[in-house]
Parts: C-alpha cells; sequence; structure tokens
C-alpha cells in the first residue's frame, strides 16, 4: 500500500428504522467530532445499493459499518475482516437489500476496481421499530465502536485529529 | 399433476418480495403476490413540520431517495397553493430525469439482463462474430475485438476460479436461455460498462443536489442550489457544463448501447413478447413541467383501459381533480386492520398479521385501485400514454424501436406487443432515450433563462391556521407516485405514500381482483419448477422495489425456492 492509502469510511442503514441506522449515526458523529486528513472520505450511504459503487471503487481501504442479524447480545461489536468478506462467510444477497453491498463489492472486483482491503464493523440491534434514534445499547455502542475504528485508522497511518471544522 | 411453487425471496431486487404460482402442463395458472415487510414509515411524520417531510421521506428507500424527496415538496406545495419559480423546476427536472436515466440503467443491466443473458455461453462466441453482430446494432467505441476479447478472456478466468461473484444465483444453461453466445457476449461487455455510465449520471445528481444519495438542493417553494454564473460556490457556468457534459455522455450510452441492447433482446426473445401482459390498465402521471405551477408538461400522463388505447384519457396537471378524487387502497387481502377500500387522505395504517393466507390476507403491500380498477404503473404505461395522445417524442421512438425490433425478428411487430414482459423492458429504454434528449432540452431551458438575468430559485411558504390537504406526484422510474398530506395548523396531521411497486405488486382488492404482478404470471411457461426463471423474467421486469427499507448483513445463507406438489 502507498504512503496514503485512499480509505472509505461507510455507514449504512436506515435513520427511519431506529437501530437500523447505526451506521449513519456513526458518520455523523464522525463529522461532527473529527477532522479527517485528505485522503480520508466518509460516506452516509444511507440504503443505497449500486448507487455506493463509486465511493467503493476508488477506494484503497474501505471500511463499513453496519448492523448485523446474528443472535447475540444487542450492542455487541462483530468485525468481519477482509478474509471474511472474500471467502464469502457473510452473505447479503439473500437478505432483504438484494443489491447489498457484498455483490457490490463482487461488481467492483469483477471490473477489477476493488478495495485491496474490506473491514465491516457490525454490531447487533435492539430495537428495528419505526422510530429516530438508536436505543440505549446501541447508543452506548457508538463510542465503543469509534474507538475500534480510530485504532484501525491508527495502524495505517490515519490520525484524525479532534474538532469541528 | 399441478405444483406449487414459493420463490422467496424473490433476488435482484430491493426489498423482500415472495411470489407464490401454481403450475400445471408447465404454464402457470395462479400467482400471489407478496410483500413480506411491513411498509408503514409514514407514521413517523405524524406531527412534524410539513416543510422537512421530504428530508424523512427520501429515507424510506435507498434506491427511490431522489422521487421521495421531488414527491413530497410537490405535495406540500400543493396543499399551500404554492407555485414555484421556474429555474426550480427546471433543476428539480434535471435531477429527476438524471436519477431515471441512472435507475433505468442499473436496472436492466444489473438487476434483470441476467435473466436473459447466458455469462458461460459467452465462452463460446467468435470474437470476429460478435464484433459483426455488435456493428449491426451500433457504432458504439465500446465493441471493439479487443474488448470483446478481454471480456471473455475475464469470464473464463472466473468459471476457472470457481468464484462466480455476481454471477454466482445465474440460471446458466437453462433451457429457456437461449440468446446465441455473441449476443451473450456482447451483453456481458455492456453489463461491466454500464457502471461506469450510471455513475455519471449520479455525479451529475451529486453536481445539482449536493449530496448523492440522499439530495439536499429541495424545498418546499422551490430548491436550494443559489444560482450565480460567475460564483465559484453557487451552482455556476461552470458546474452547469459539466452536468452537460455527464449528461450527454449518458445519452450516448443510452442511445448506443442500452436502447440497441434491449430492441435485440426483445426481437431474439420473440417468443416473449407473447407473455407477462397481466393488468392491461395504465396509469401515468405527466412530469417535466415547462410552467411554474405544473399545468404544461413534457412527459404525458393519463389512463387506459384493457389495453385499448383509443380509451386514453389525459391527467393534465398538478391539481387535476381526475387523479385526485380517483385513487383508493385497498386492504381486503393486506396485513392490516379490517376490510377497507379508503383515499389516502382517510386512510391509517394498523398492522394485523396473519399467516400467508391463500383466500385470506397475504401480504404486506395494500392493493392501490383507481376508479376501483387495479392498474399497471412504470415506464409501459407512461409510453402507451403517450403514444396513445399522439405524443410527439414518444411516437418517434416506439414506432422506430418497433421496427427495428421486427427488422430483427423477421416479422412484422405492432405496438401491441408491448403487453408483454420484454415489452417493459422496451418501454423503459424508449422512455431513458426520451429522458436523455429532454434532460439536455431542459438544460438549455434552464440556461436559456438564467441568461435573461433571473436567478430566482424559492418562493418562501406560509403555512396559515387550520387545515390543508394536497396531493403531489411524481412519474419516477418505477411508474406513478404520490403522496398525499394532511396538515393542521402548520403540522403533519396525516401523510400516506402511494408508491409505484404498490400499484404493481399488490394483492387482489376487494373484489378478488389480482394485481399487476399476479395477472402477468399466469399463462407464463415453466420449464423446470425447481429453476423458475419465467417467474424471475415477468416479475423483474416490472422493476421490482419494495424495500423502502433495511440494510441489515446477513451471515445465514437460506433457500431460495421451495417446490411443492399439490
Amino acid at each position: 500500500m502507498n504512503q496514503s492509502p485512499k480509505t472509505g469510511i461507510l455507514g449504512v442503514g436506515n435513520l427511519l428504522l431506529g437501530d437500523e441506522g447505526f451506521g449513519v449515526h456513526v458518520i455523523n458523529r464522525l463529522q461532527e467530532s473529527y477532522r479527517f486528513p485528505a485522503n480520508v472520505e466518509l460516506l452516509d450511504g444511507g440504503t443505497a445499493g449500486i448507487m455506493l459503487s463509486p465511493f467503493i471503487e476508488d477506494k484503497d481501504m474501505l471500511f463499513v459499518i453496519d448492523v448485523v442479524s446474528l443472535d447475540a447480545e444487542p450492542g455487541s461489536i462483530h468485525l468481519f475482516g477482509h478474509e471474511d468478506v472474500c471467502a464469502g462467510n457473510i452473505q447479503t444477497r439473500m437478505s432483504p437489500h438484494q443489491v447489498g453491498l457484498l455483490e457490490i463489492l463482487d461488481l467492483c472486483r469483477l471490473r477489477e476496481k476493488a478495495p485491496q482491503r474490506i473491514e465491516m464493523i457490525t454490531v447487533v440491534p435492539a430495537d428495528l421499530s419505526t422510530r429516530i434514534g438508536l436505543s440505549r445499547p446501541l447508543a452506548r455502542a457508538v463510542d465503543r465502536v469509534i474507538t475500534l475504528l480510530l485504532g484501525r485508522l491508527e495502524k495505517i497511518d490515519i490520525l484524525p485529529t479532534m474538532g469541528v471544522v | 399433476m399441478a405444483q406449487r411453487i414459493t420463490v422467496d425471496p424473490i433476488t435482484r431486487i430491493e426489498g423482500h418480495l415472495r411470489i407464490d404460482v401454481e403450475v400445471e402442463d408447465a404454464a402457470i395458472t395462479k400467482a400471489w403476490s407478496s410483500g413480506q415487510m411491513w411498509r408503514g414509515i409514514e407514521v413517523i411524520l405524524k406531527g412534524r413540520d410539513p416543510r422537512d417531510a421530504w428530508l424523512f421521506t427520501q429515507r424510506i428507500c435507498g434506491v427511490c431517495t431522489t422521487v421521495h424527496a421531488l414527491a413530497s415538496v410537490r405535495t406540500v406545495e400543493n396543499a399551500l397553493g404554492m407555485e414555484i419559480p421556474i429555474n426550480a423546476q427546471y433543476i428539480r427536472n434535471l435531477v429527476m430525469s438524471l436519477h431515471a436515466l441512472h435507475d433505468h440503467i442499473v436496472h436492466f443491466y444489473v438487476l434483470s439482463a441476467l435473466d436473459w443473458v447466458d455469462v458461460v455461453s459467452a465462452l463460446k462466441a467468435g470474437i470476429k462474430k460478435t464484433v459483426a453482430l455488435a456493428e449491426t446494432l451500433s457504432n458504439w467505441p465500446g465493441n471493439s475485438f479487443n474488448r470483446f476479447k478481454a471480456v471473455q478472456e475475464k469470464v473464463q478466468a472466473i468459471v476457472d476460479s470457481g468464484q462466480l461473484g455476481p454471477f454466482a444465483n445465474g440460471y446458466w444453461g437453462h433451457p429457456a436461455m437461449t440468446l446465441p453466445p455473441e449476443a451473450n457476449l456482447m451483453a456481458v461487455s455492456h453489463y461491466l460498462e454500464a457502471l461506469d455510465y450510471q455513475r455519471k449520471a449520479d455525479k451529475a445528481i451529486a453536481i445539482l443536489s449536493g449530496k448523492n444519495p440522499h439530495i439536499q438542493n429541495m424545498s418546499v417553494g422551490g430548491v436550494t442550489a443559489a444560482i450565480n454564473p460567475d460564483n465559484e460556490t453557487t451552482l455556476n457556468i461552470e458546474r452547469l457544463y459539466w452536468v452537460k457534459q455527464l449528461a450527454e455522455e449518458v445519452r450516448g450510452f443510452v442511445h448506443k448501447v442500452y436502447l440497441p441492447d434491449v430492441i435485440a433482446i426483445g426481437a431474439l426473445y420473440k417468443d416473449w413478447l407473447a407473455y407477462g401482459a397481466g393488468v392491461t390498465n395504465y396509469l401515468a402521471v405527466p412530469d417535466m413541467p415547462l410552467d411554474t405551477r405544473g399545468t404544461s408538461f413534457d412527459l404525458p400522463g393519463g389512463t387506459i383501459v384493457g389495453a385499448d388505447l383509443k380509451t386514453v384519457k389525459p391527467i393534465t396537471g398538478f391539481n387535476d381533480p381526475y387523479f385526485k378524487e380517483n385513487v383508493v387502497e385497498s386492504i381486503a387481502h393486506s396485513w392490516y386492520k379490517g376490510d377497507w377500500s379508503k383515499h389516502p387522505f382517510k386512510e391509517e395504517t394498523v398492522p394485523d398479521y396473519t399467516d400467508f393466507q391463500d383466500n385470506g390476507k397475504y401480504s404486506w403491500i395494500k392493493a392501490p385501485r383507481f376508479k376501483d380498477m387495479p392498474m399497471q404503473v412504470g415506464p409501459l404505461a407512461q409510453v402507451l400514454v403517450g403514444y396513445a395522445q399522439g405524443h410527439k417524442l414518444t411516437k418517434k421512438y416506439v414506432d422506430d424501436a418497433l421496427s427495428r425490433v421486427s427488422t430483427l425478428a423477421g416479422a412484422q411487430v405492432g405496438a401491441d406487443v408491448l403487453h408483454s414482459t420484454p415489452g417493459r423492458h422496451l418501454a423503459r429504454a424508449i422512455r431513458a432515450a426520451m429522458l436523455s434528449d429532454l434532460a439536455l432540452e431542459h438544460w438549455d431551458k434552464l440556461v436559456a433563462n438564467i441568461g435573461t438575468g433571473d436567478l430566482e430559485i424559492f418562493n418562501k411558504p406560509t403555512f396559515p391556521k387550520g387545515e390543508q390537504m394536497g396531493f403531489g406526484f411524481h412519474e419516477a422510474p418505477r411508474g406513478t407516485l404520490s403522496h398525499w398530506i394532511v396538515i393542521r395548523d402548520g403540522k403533519i396531521e396525516n401523510y400516506q405514500c402511494v408508491v409505484p411497486s404498490t400499484w404493481n405488486a399488490g394483492p387482489r382488492d376487494g373484489k378478488g381482483a389480482p394485481g399487476p404482478y399476479e395477472a402477468s404470471l399466469v399463462g407464463n411457461p415453466m420449464a423446470n419448477p425447481q429453476l423458475p426463471l419465467e417467474v424471475l423474467r415477468t416479475i423483474h421486469s416490472f422493476d421490482p422495489c419494495i424495500a423502502c427499507a433495511v440494510h441489515m448483513l446477513d451471515p445465514h445463507g437460506r433457500e431460495l425456492t421451495r417446490v411443492k406438489a399439490l
């Protein structure tokens, strides 16, 4: 990887369905509280599908923040590394969102424009009812996810500063 | 012996849709379309400021963000009896047409081409023969020997690796896949190129709207994209020309690749022109307004009953009572409390889940009706109501496309073949060609108007005490979208979205009349119930999008098709 890999932080989810919007809440918090160097780009991807491909295709390194359907404690964080994504250990093709993120990654790979590394930081939701805002366990998970993400970024020498632009 | 087949979920769509069919003697005899996700996000709007509604509605769906934003601002403006500045109208029209172009290109190549195109068969294609085939369709520079050769090598590498990626769920070698290898190779090459062009359309939207997905430049009363030809931070001449450049590139792809590909597939699958008509009542609303009040339009709207183009009745403007008074939604077979048909102003959304009951309630989707009739919406409806009214641009493209299909198919075909599964794809490509022309025309209109010194983009809304009701519509990529609002003392009292896929994917109504998906499947052939490719072909041709919805990673796979002997 070169000196300043183009790095994307993509938060996905639906803001109108409670914890489903977790990824978007994390992006909002990052944008409010940190300033990132020029090689880092943040995106509130909402529930967009193929529309995310331009953002994904021009990155060397991609972090995805999302919720995950796992039988585990709400608010618990689950990391899927590059190998998990590539080995097809997770599937979104058969999830409700049919043009899922993984399918888009497949397509990017086919076009030889996929990021070299992808990591997914996911959280188990507690409440997916129609409302705006996070449940208590997920509101608490925002800071933990951000700490974790900043740690990963530090490993590739990306050091955001605190404070608003 | 009859068999019951359940396809759940239908793949390559947004949202969770379940289709059940009964098959006898290799043809479908009965069908049910069932939305498996609750759609009631509108409740979140109650009590909020109507000026904010568009920001919420564009979060309903990940694909249709722009369309819900546009329908929502039009709805509130309608309730307040507002006009908007002509610049705002043109900017909205540009955003709307570019969004539709993005959507149509993605739908055909990414979401439905693999129903007709056998990727593995592309390996058997002769490269020179592929170039020769492509040259008969257009002079697209991407149709070169080197390009096709590289694509074939890429497909070979994927097949050898066993990691089929996006091609993993295809029905390769299915008996219903009958394109020659060269057509398959050409289509795979265009599939890979399509992503570059949908991206150009997205880029143009982002330049006009600040952000995409989730545009930021709408406002009740106009747009917030300040125009100043000489200011770097506003919509200036440099940005406007960038938008034009991108729109021209997208237009090139639509005219030289997308439309010719669909014409070729329609001709090479001419047997299919007899399948998939279903409900032949059509509804489309007018769009791309040409004045500040929404009384004249570049794209006509109207209704057609029973496939008879002579029955066409126009919908003439943003206030037309013919539309306003004739829409109801029925919940006779939907998982909501009661058994009523109500006008959207009077609806409520109280969930009442039962099991899947063939003759009872079986879907989360309501059944919208127009004058108590099921209606098919989408590009086919739009193209047909334009064609029936003698709309010049529509007629030009429809007649040209039908004559090219006739030449390739070696048989004369008329507009009646449009009532079919491939007809829906053809109408969508025709609509894309029209929109790609109109986007540039509206760009010219915008720039000419700015040239007169008019930089107005916004009229301030004011909310009187008491109650106002309004409706707003938009002819979205998937068809007629309408929002309905009741405002009381400046706050939202009721809000309903009647979305295109509700018209098409909805269940039976109180009289037992099936919705368009259901009706379109009856009579479809079915070569192998284990591999229900034919169901996917017809359902995908509607461009289903019923998500309005969620985006959750699922670490577990699940079976897609269940077959049961009856």
